[in-house]
C-alpha cells in the first residue's frame, strides 16, 4: 500500500505542476527514474573519485515553476534510498536553473524540462567534471544529457552515444549490455 | 597339418594389427570424445548461464524484474534446454519442470549483484545430452564404416600379396623336389625383381652345392686312397669299410660289414681302452689315439685313429666315422730307435740318447758315475753277476735321481752318466752326486751268497764341449786321489795330468817295445844269521837316456791302460828266468789287486811256476794298502798259489784295511811291516807299540815278519831287538839290477 500511496501522491503533485506549466511528467516514469538513476551512479567505475567522503549528491535541476515536481522527485529518491546509496550517504538537492551554481559540483545531475541553452550549460559543466547527467526526457539528449529512461511496453535505459565521449565516464561493462544506445 | 602361407600370415598380421589399432583408437577416442563432448556440453550450458546472468543481474539491480523474467524465459526457447529455474532475490522469476530421468546435465549458476558482487539469486539449467548422443552415435557409425572398408582393403591386400608371393611357392616346390645332379629351372615362373633374386640365389646355391659335392667326392676319394676308413652305426657295428681297410686287416668286406668294431681290437695291451673310446664317443667327443689291432692272420698292426661321432639335427648320434693311418712301420722304427738308444741290460737310455739329450741343453752339468769295483765283480763273479749288479744299481739310481730332475744314462762298463736338468745349479747337483755315492756304498749286492760292497767315484763337468772327456778326466782324478767326487774346473791341472799320463803311457809303451822294462832286486836279511836269503823284485823303467825310473812315476799310469799287465808279465818272466838260475834264494814279486783279479796274469804266473818248478822259492807280495776288499777272489788266489808251493806276503802291512782276523783267513806266510812304522821306530813309541802287537800276533800265527825301510844302524838294532824275522832297507842293501845276481 505504501508504494501505491507514494505514487498517487507524486501523480497528484505532477498534475498540479502540469496544470501550471502544461508539461505532463509521467509519474510512473518519474518513479522509475527515481529508482534507477541513483543505482546507475554506482555503475560508474570511478564513482569513488566523484563523491565527497562517501557523500553522494544528486542535484535535481528544474525550471523555477517546477520546484514542486523537483521536490516530489527528491522525496521519491529519499524515500526510496533513505539517505543511503550502497555504502555511501545519499543527499538529494534541488535547485532551479537560475540558481545553478557552477562552483558547486554534485555527484550527478538530474535535468527536468528546460531550455536548450540552460541544459547545455549544465551538461557542459557536468561533462567537464565527468559527472553524470540524467534527463527526464530522452529527447534532451540533443542538449547533451547522458542518460534517460523511457517506459513503453518495457522499460528502456537510453545512453547518449554522442555525449558519452565528452563525459569520459566508464560504466561497468554489464551496464552497456542492457542500455539502448541512442545516436 | 598344412602350414599357413606367408601371404595369409602377412595379411592376417596386418589385419589383426589394424583392427586392434582401430578398436584401440576407437575406445581411446570414444572415451576422450565422451569426456570432451560432455565437457563441451557443460561449457555450453555454462555459457548460456554466463550470458544471461549479467543481464538478469543488471536488470534485477536496476529493478527491472520484468526484463529479468523476459531474459530468463528465453531459456525455454534454447534447443536442448529441457527445464530449470531462475531465482532472484528469493523470487522465482522462471521455473520449468523437466523429467529427471532423462539423459541430461544440470548446472547451477549464481546471480551476483553487479555492484556489490553478492549472490542475489541463481540460475538452474537442465540440458539434454541428446546432442552428445547423436554425435557419439554418428562417430560409432563412422568407425564401423571405416572398419568395413578396411576389411575390404585387407582382403584385397591379401589377394595382392598372395599373387605377388605365389612365385615363391613355385620356387619352393622346385627347390624341394631338386635332386643332386638335376638342373634347377625357374624359367616358367613369373619373376619379379625379388623373386628373380631369390631364384638366382638358389641357382647359385645349387651350383655351389654341386661344386662342394664334387669336392667332397674328391676328398672322400683322397681319404679312401690315403687312409683306412670305416663307419660304424650307433651300436658300433661296422657299416662301411674302404679298400685300404680291407687290405690292411685282411678280412673280407662281407666278414667286416655287420661285425662289431671290436673284431680287430688287440686287448692284450690295455683292456680298458675300448671302453674308454666308447665312452668318449657316447659323450659325442672326437676320439684320437693310436690303436693296436690284429689282422685276420693274427699279426699286430698299429693305426693312428680319429673317430668322429656324426650327429643329426637333434644332436643325436647317427653313426661314427673312423679315419686311420697305418703307423706300424713308424712304431717299429721307434722301437728300433728305442733299442738303439737304450741299454739292454739296465733299460736306461744309453750313450746315444745322452748325446741327443745333451745337444738340446744349454745350461749343462754332467757327471760320470763309476762303480769302482765293477771289474772285480765282473772278473770274479762273471758277466751275469756284473750285469745284475748294474741292473739293480740302475734301478736304485733312477729312483734316486729322476725325481731330482737328473737323467740317468748307462755308459760303458761300470759307468753311468748323470745329466742335470737345466733348472739345477751346480752345487745342488754336486750334492745329489755325493748322495748317490753314499747310497751306492750302503747298497749291498748279494751274489752267490756273498754280500758285496760297492764303491763309486764321480767326475763332474759343466762344459758341454767334450763333456765326456772332461768328466772322464775328473773321474780319473777322483779315482787317483781316492776322492769320491771331482769337479772338472782346474782345467789346466787336469789337462797337465792327462798329458803327463799320456806321456808316461807312451814311455811305458816304447819301453815295453824296446825291452827297457827291467828288474832290480833288494835283499832281505835273515835275522837269525844276518844273511841274504830272499830278494824283493822291483820293477824299473830304463828311459831313453839310460836312467832308471822308479815305478812311482809310471805304474799308476800303466794301470789305466792294459800296459800294466804287460809290465807284470815282464816282471814275472824276468824274475822266474833269473831266479831259476840263482839257486836257494827266494824271490818276492809284488802283485796288485788288478793282477790277482786278472785271470791272464794269474794263468801266466801259474804257467811260469810250473815251467821253472821253483814255486817253493816264490814269495807273492800282495799290497795291503790297495785294499783287498775282493776278499773271496784274493782268498781263492792265495789257496791256489800256496798249492803250488808259493809263499804269500802282505806288503805295506799297517796301512790298509787289514786286521788280524783277516790275516788269519788269508793264511799268509809273511808280514812286511810298512816302512812308515819302521823308519822312526827307534824313537817313536806309537810305532813301537804297533809293531810289538804285530810281532806278538804274527808269532802266535806262525807268520814271519819283515821290517821294511831299515835305513840306519839304530833302526836295525831296534828291530833286531824286537824280534823281526827279516830286515830290508837301504842300510842293509840298496836295490840293484837283477842281472847282477847272475854275475
Amino acid at each position: 500500500m505504501k508504494p501505491l500511496y507514494k505514487t498517487l501522491l507524486l501523480a497528484g503533485s505532477f498534475l498540479i505542476s502540469f496544470g501550471v506549466d502544461a508539461y505532463d511528467y509521467d509519474p510512473l516514469l518519474m518513479r522509475a527514474q527515481a529508482t534507477m538513476f541513483p543505482k546507475i551512479i554506482l555503475l560508474d567505475k570511478d564513482i569513488n573519485d566523484k563523491h565527497d567522503d562517501g557523500n553522494i549528491t544528486i542535484l535535481i535541476l528544474h525550471a523555477k515553476q517546477e520546484s514542486a515536481v523537483a521536490e516530489n522527485l527528491k522525496d521519491l529518491i529519499v524515500q526510496q534510498y533513505t539517505n543511503h546509496l550502497g555504502k555511501n550517504n545519499l543527499t538529494v538537492e534541488s535547485v532551479d536553473f537560475d540558481n545553478f551554481d557552477q562552483e558547486r559540483v554534485a555527484t550527478a545531475y538530474f535535468l527536468l524540462k528546460g531550455t536548450k541553452e540552460i541544459h547545455e550549460k549544465i551538461t557542459t559543466h557536468a561533462a567537464s567534471k565527468k559527472r553524470l547527467v540524467f534527463s527526464y526526457d530522452y529527447k534532451d539528449f540533443t542538449n547533451n544529457a547522458l542518460i534517460s529512461i523511457l517506459m513503453k511496453e518495457k522499460t528502456y535505459i537510453y545512453l547518449n552515444k554522442q555525449a558519452i565521449h565528452s563525459y569520459d565516464i566508464n560504466f561497468i561493462p554489464l551496464f552497456y549490455k542492457i542500455v539502448k544506445v541512442i545516436e | 597339418m598344412n602350414k599357413i602361407s606367408l601371404s595369409i600370415k602377412i595379411t592376417g598380421v596386418f589385419a589383426i594389427v589394424s583392427v586392434i589399432s582401430v578398436l584401440f583408437f576407437y575406445v581411446v577416442f570414444s572415451a576422450l570424445f565422451e569426456r570432451h563432448m560432455k565437457q563441451t556440453e557443460r561449457e555450453k550450458v555454462i555459457l548460456i548461464a554466463e550470458t544471461i546472468e549479467p543481464m538478469i543481474a543488471m536488470n534485477a539491480y536496476l529493478g527491472l524484474s520484468n526484463e529479468s523474467k523476459a531474459i530468463s524465459s528465453q531459456l525455454a526457447s534454447r534447443k536442448y534446454v529441457v527445464g530449470g529455474k531462475v531465482i532472484v532475490n528469493n523470487e522465482s522469476i522462471w521455473n520449468q519442470k523437466y523429467n529427471e530421468g532423462m539423459d541430461h546435465i544440470h548446472i547451477d549458476y549464481a546471480i551476483k549483484d553487479p555492484v556489490t558482487g553478492e549472490n542475489i539469486g541463481s540460475i538452474t539449467i537442465a540440458y539434454s545430452m541428446e546432442s552428445f548422443n547423436e554425435a557419439a552415435a554418428q562417430m560409432k557409425k563412422e568407425v564401423f564404416t571405416y572398419l568395413a572398408l578396411m576389411s575390404v582393403l585387407f582382403l584385397t591386400f591379401a589377394l595382392v600379396i598372395r599373387y605377388q608371393l605365389y612365385p615363391l611357392t613355385l620356387i619352393a616346390q622346385r627347390v624341394k623336389s631338386y635332386k643332386l645332379g638335376d638342373s634347377l629351372d625357374f624359367s616358367s615362373i613369373r619373376m619379379e625383381t625379388e623373386t628373380e633374386s631369390i631364384s638366382k640365389a638358389f641357382s647359385m646355391m645349387v651350383d655351389n652345392i654341386r661344386e662342394y659335392t664334387i669336392l667332397l667326392e674328391q676328398y672322400k676319394q683322397s681319404v679312401d686312397e690315403s687312409s683306412i676308413v670305416s663307419k660304424m652305426d650307433s651300436n658300433g657295428s661296422i657299416i662301411y669299410v674302404n679298400d685300404e681297410f680291407i687290405r690292411v686287416c685282411g678280412y673280407t668286406k662281407d666278414e667286416l660289414i655287420g661285425s662289431s668294431c671290436e673284431l680287430l681290437n688287440d686287448n692284450t695291451t690295455n683292456k680298458d681302452l675300448p671302453k674308454e673310446i666308447w665312452k668318449d664317443l657316447q659323450d659325442k667327443k672326437i676320439w684320437k689315439g693310436v690303436l693296436k689291432n690284429k689282422t685276420k692272420s693274427g699279426d699286430d698292426y698299429y693305426v693312428k685313429s680319429t673317430i668322429v661321432p656324426l650327429l643329426d639335427e637333434q644332436n643325436e648320434i647317427l653313426e661314427f666315422i673312423s679315419i686311420q693311418h697305418d703307423i706300424t712301420q713308424v712304431i717299429q722304427q721307434r722301437a728300433q730307435i728305442m733299442r738303439q738308444t737304450t741299454d739292454e741290460n739296465t733299460g736306461l737310455p744309453n750313450r746315444v740318447k745322452l748325446a741327443q739329450d745333451a745337444s738340446e741343453q744349454t745350461n749343462f752339468i754332467f757327471a760320470i758315475f763309476s762303480l769302482d769295483n765293477y771289474d772285480i765283480i765282473k772278473n770274479y763273479y762273471g758277466y751275469d753277476a756284473a750285469f745284475l749288479t748294474l741292473k739293480n744299481l740302475a734301478i736304485m739310481l733312477s729312483d734316486l735321481l729322476e725325481p731330482q730332475k737328473v737323467g740317468v744314462y748307462k755308459l760303458a762298463s761300470g759307468e753311468f752318466g748323470f745329466l742335470a736338468n737345466e733348472s739345477l745349479d751346480l752345487d745342488w747337483f754336486k750334492q745329489i752326486c755325493r748322495f748317490s755315492i753314499e747310497k751306492t756304498e750302503s747298497f749291498i749286492v748279494e751274489i752267490e751268497g756273498d754280500a758285496i760292497d760297492l764303491h763309486a767315484s764321480v767326475g763332474l763337468t759343466s762344459s758341454k764341449e767334450n763333456y765326456l772327456s772332461y768328466s772322464g778326466l775328473a773321474l780319473r782324478s777322483a779315482k787317483d786321489n781316492r776322492t769320491p767326487l771331482v769337479y772338472y774346473e782346474d782345467q789346466d791341472n787336469l789337462i797337465a795330468q792327462y798329458e803327463n799320463n799320456l806321456n808316461w803311457t807312451k814311455k811305458v809303451k816304447s819301453a815295453l817295445a824296446e825291452d827297457r822294462i827291467t828288474l832290480f832286486v833288494q835283499p832281505l836279511i835273515d835275522a837269525s844269521n844276518m844273511k841274504v836269503t830272499k830278494y824283493e823284485c822291483l820293477v824299473r823303467l830304463i828311459d831313453e837316456d839310460g836312467k832308471h825310473i822308479s815305478p812311482f812315476f809310471f805304474l799308476d799310469v800303466a794301470k789305466k791302460t792294459n800296459l800294466y799287465h804287460q809290465i807284470t808279465h815282464r816282471v814275472i818272466s824276468t824274475a822266474f828266468k833269473v831266479f831259476s838260475q840263482v839257486p836257494e834264494k827266494e824271490f818276492a814279486i809284488n802283485l796288485s789287486a788288478e793282477d790277482i783279479l786278472h785271470s791272464k796274469t794269474v794263468d801266466y804266473l801259474e804257467s811260469q811256476i810250473l815251467k821253472y818248478n821253483i814255486g817253493n822259492r816264490v814269495v807273492l807280495e800282495i799290497v795291503e794298502s790297495e785294499g783287498i776288499d775282493s776278499f773271496k777272489e784274493v782268498t781263492d788266489f792265495i789257496i791256489k798259489m800256496k798249492s803250488l808251493g808259493c809263499k804269500i806276503a802282505i806288503d805295506d802291512f799297517g796301512t790298509g784295511y787289514s786286521n788280524f782276523s783277516y790275516l788269519m783267513q788269508l793264511k799268509v806266510d809273511l808280514i812286511k811291516v810298512d816302512g812308515s812304522l819302521i823308519k822312526d821306530i827307534d824313537h817313536n813309541p806309537n810305532s813301537q807299540v804297533i809293531c810289538s802287537t804285530i810281532l806278538k800276533f804274527s808269532n802266535e800265527l806262525e807268520m814271519s815278519t819283515v821290517a821294511e825301510f831299515v835305513h840306519s844302524e839304530e833302526v836295525l838294532a831296534y828291530v833286531k831287538d824286537m824280534g823281526f824275522d827279516y830286515f830290508q832297507g837301504y842300510h842293509l842293501g840298496e836295490p840293484e839290477p837283477i842281472h847282477n845276481l847272475l854275475q
